[in-house]
């Protein structure tokens, strides 16, 4: 087999991983004669469905000896199947590396006769790329579940970041979905490196060796293909971000690729509406101090599609609200719809020489549509606003954006209304309650 | 330190030297002119401009003492404002250099005056650019060195070649800007510029277009047809930055 239709199958393969990113090493004391990595990352290029290109994505192998119902690689699928040999990947990421079409190598792979005899080749392939090419660029590996300590330790020294993906939100799910895989074991590898990174933080700088997962750990979660709540998955999210100090967590909706009667049917669309909610949650955890219980509930457990989280938790609190730009934390700013940690930063250092007005907002970055509606400054409101959480919402919300909603939302129309008229219904008894007092 | 701000326009040649000789004379007669233009955009303006000549012992003697004077930041924002793309820079330097005299504190914690604004807007527009050639840019081998052509909105290149200069540290890299007509030169590290320079010409040979190829290949396999979103697609990658890729011949 050639080498193009090699890259065709084993990239294609490796397509539904989400993660891309070559962020997080800060500072690079690898050796070596060739390559650079960035802090915040470069993408190189973007395909057409939107997603950013930084690394050169691959499956080592795509023949797979488990048979997990949801991936496009289980065993009982009749696909091509492609191996690479470790000399041919690493000629290959030099290649692109040289001429910048990506900042580095993200290798996964499909378990070839066992989980130890996989990791071997992956880190086989690492090798000659740090040690006979010199390559200083970013490496992403996965760890394999289930192999052998010392292999995973040894894929850490070589590579930049490393994941498990936890696929499945719940062990339930797991053990039905992914029948050959051990749920228990699939968190023993990410265990293992926050220990191992931990443990080497005490090592003083001068006897370190090579660094070990600079860039950190992070994992990814399948939306749609099993039951779990938005709640159930956000806590897992923020239970990860706390105990296993990851990086980033991934959601990828579901594409239904095999016909299985234990999953959506193959028609269905991939709920692209309830990952990108789930999204801006996790941005809320990671870059505005919210917890996983501010944003979802037991008793409201699903995401409001047709308002973003951030502008839902400000209708409910509403009360807190106005908030006066001038004089109002860093905290309480990154609360306020339309105002993110770069907007904020920059009113922060706006007013310290000067009186802010509400015109100079738009400059600093403050999508006024939104904020509008929750802020003062200098104790003057925009006028014409009414103060009904109910008319708020519905402002929030214009018909044109409500009608790409609703299409982009691949919930039953049972569903939908359900949600709305809880959103409705909530506002509604608010407004009741202000009027008995 | 007080100022009159006057309503006349002064002309200049649109070099560095010639700023700082701007410089010198406004605050040497304690006034700011109202507009600033450069010989490439004085016919656009109505009024008679008053003519400052060049003057590079003046303005080597004024680059020394700013350096002395000022925070290094806030020297450095004036420098990377030069270079930035708006339209009354010029002008709106004169109130950096003004502020950064008076105070130690960062130009940028100055926001709320209307000339910092504009001037650190203009500068996320370049250093945005500057961040995204740092990944669109595409190289190919021409002999034993690595070339490519540019067409940036913004002076973009001399911020993008110490990027590469760590990236490549062993290899010789040649970058044309096609819109500056500017040509950067990294040699084992080492960066130059030639001015005014045409772009070179070379045949394409084969290796390189198998590679390309393949990249094609690769860019198509990862692509996910459920998920197609031009519109994202084209946000995060503008057409401006397509002409030169090869991703898209």
């Amino acid at each position: 087999m050639d080498l193009s239709r090699k890259i065709e199958i084993l990239a294609e393969s490796a397509k539904y991983d989400v993660s891309c990113s070559s962020n997080g090493v800060t500072d690079n004391s690898r050796k070596g004669t060739v390559g650079s990595t960035a802090t915040a990352g470069i993408c190189h290029s973007f395909t057409s469905d939107g997603r950013c290109v930084s690394l050169l994505k691959l499956l080592f192998t795509n023949a797979c000896i488990f048979d997990c119902h949801y991936c496009i690689n289980r065993k009982s699928n009749t696909i091509p199947r492609a191996t690479f040999t470790p000399k041919e990947v690493a000629d290959l990421t030099m290649d692109f590396y040289m001429r910048n079409y990506i900042e580095g190598l993200f290798l996964s792979s499909a378990i070839i006769k066992n989980v130890d005899y996989t990791s071997e080749l992956l880190i086989k392939t690492l090798k000659i790329l740090r040690y006979e090419k010199g390559f200083k660029g970013y490496i992403h590996v996965k760890a394999i579940p289930g192999a052998d300590e010392k292999l995973i330790e040894e894929l850490g020294f070589l590579a930049d970041r490393m994941s498990v993906n936890v696929e499945l939100p719940s062990k339930e799910s797991l053990k039905l979905l992914a029948p050959d895989k051990d749920p228990f074991a699939l968190y023993k590898p990410m265990k293992q490196i926050t220990h191992k990174k931990k443990e080497l933080v005490q090592v003083p700088a001068l006897k370190k060796q090579s660094p070990f997962v600079p860039a950190g750990q992070s994992t990814q979660m399948i939306i749609g293909a099993s039951p779990e709540s938005d709640h159930a998955i956000v806590k897992i999210a923020e239970n990860l971000y706390k105990k296993y100090e990851l990086k980033r967590v991934y959601y990828s909706a579901y594409i239904p690729v095999n016909q299985d009667s234990l999953l959506p049917a193959i028609t269905t669309d991939p709920p692209l509406l309830r990952e990108h909610r789930l999204y801006q949650a996790d941005w809320l955890l990671r870059f505005y101090r919210f917890s996983a219980d501010e944003i979802l509930s037991e008793d409201k457990p699903n995401f409001n599609l047709y308002l973003d989280p951030k502008a839902n938790w400000a209708v409910q609190n509403y009360e807190q609200f106005p908030i006066d730009v001038q004089s109002a934390s860093y905290e309480r700013l990154l609360r306020i719809p339309g105002i993110g940690p770069k907007s904020a930063q920059n009113i922060l250092k706006a007013r310290k020489y000067y009186q802010l007005h509400l015109s100079d907002l738009k400059k600093l970055g403050v999508v006024i549509k939104r904020a509008q509606y929750f802020i003062s400054c200098n104790g003057v409101r925009q006028p014409g606003l009414n103060d009904d959480p109910e008319w708020i919402i519905s402002s929030l919300i214009s018909s044109r954006q409500y009608e790409t909603l609703k299409k982009s939302n691949s919930q039953s129309q049972q569903e939908q209304l359900s949600l709305f008229d809880v959103e409705r219904f909530e506002t509604t008894k608010r407004k009741e309650s202000r009027y008995a007092h | 330190m007080h100022i009159e701000e006057t309503t006349e326009t002064w002309e200049y040649d649109g070099s560095f030297y010639g700023f700082l000789t701007i410089i010198y004379h406004a605050f040497k007669k304690r006034v700011f002119p109202e507009i600033i233009v450069t010989s490439d955009n004085a016919i656009e303006n109505l009024f008679a401009s008053h003519w400052i000549a060049t003057d590079e012992v003046l303005a080597q003697r004024i680059q020394a003492r700013l350096t002395e004077r000022l925070r290094k930041e806030n020297w450095q924002f004036i420098i990377d404002g030069f270079y930035c793309s708006l339209r009354d820079k010029e002008r709106c330097l004169l109130d950096a250099v003004k502020i950064s005299l008076t105070t130690d504190s960062l130009l940028t914690n100055h926001l709320g005056h209307p000339s910092i604004l504009a001037l650190q807007n203009a500068l996320n527009a370049l250093f945005s650019e500057v961040h995204a050639l740092t990944g669109f840019i595409r190289f190919e081998y021409v002999g034993d060195s690595l070339y490519s052509t540019i067409a940036p909105k913004h002076f973009s290149l001399p911020y993008l070649c110490p990027h590469f200069a760590k990236r490549y540290p062993k290899e010789t890299l040649i970058i044309y800007d096609e819109t500056h007509r500017l040509l950067g030169i990294i040699e084992n590290g080492q960066i130059k510029f030639i001015e005014n320079s045409a772009p070179p010409t070379f045949d394409s040979n084969e290796t390189e277009q198998g590679i390309q190829e393949n990249w094609r290949f690769f860019l198509k396999a990862v692509t996910i047809e459920e998920r197609k979103n031009e519109r994202a697609q084209l946000s995060h990658l503008p057409k401006r930055y397509r002409g030169h890729m090869v991703d898209f011949q």
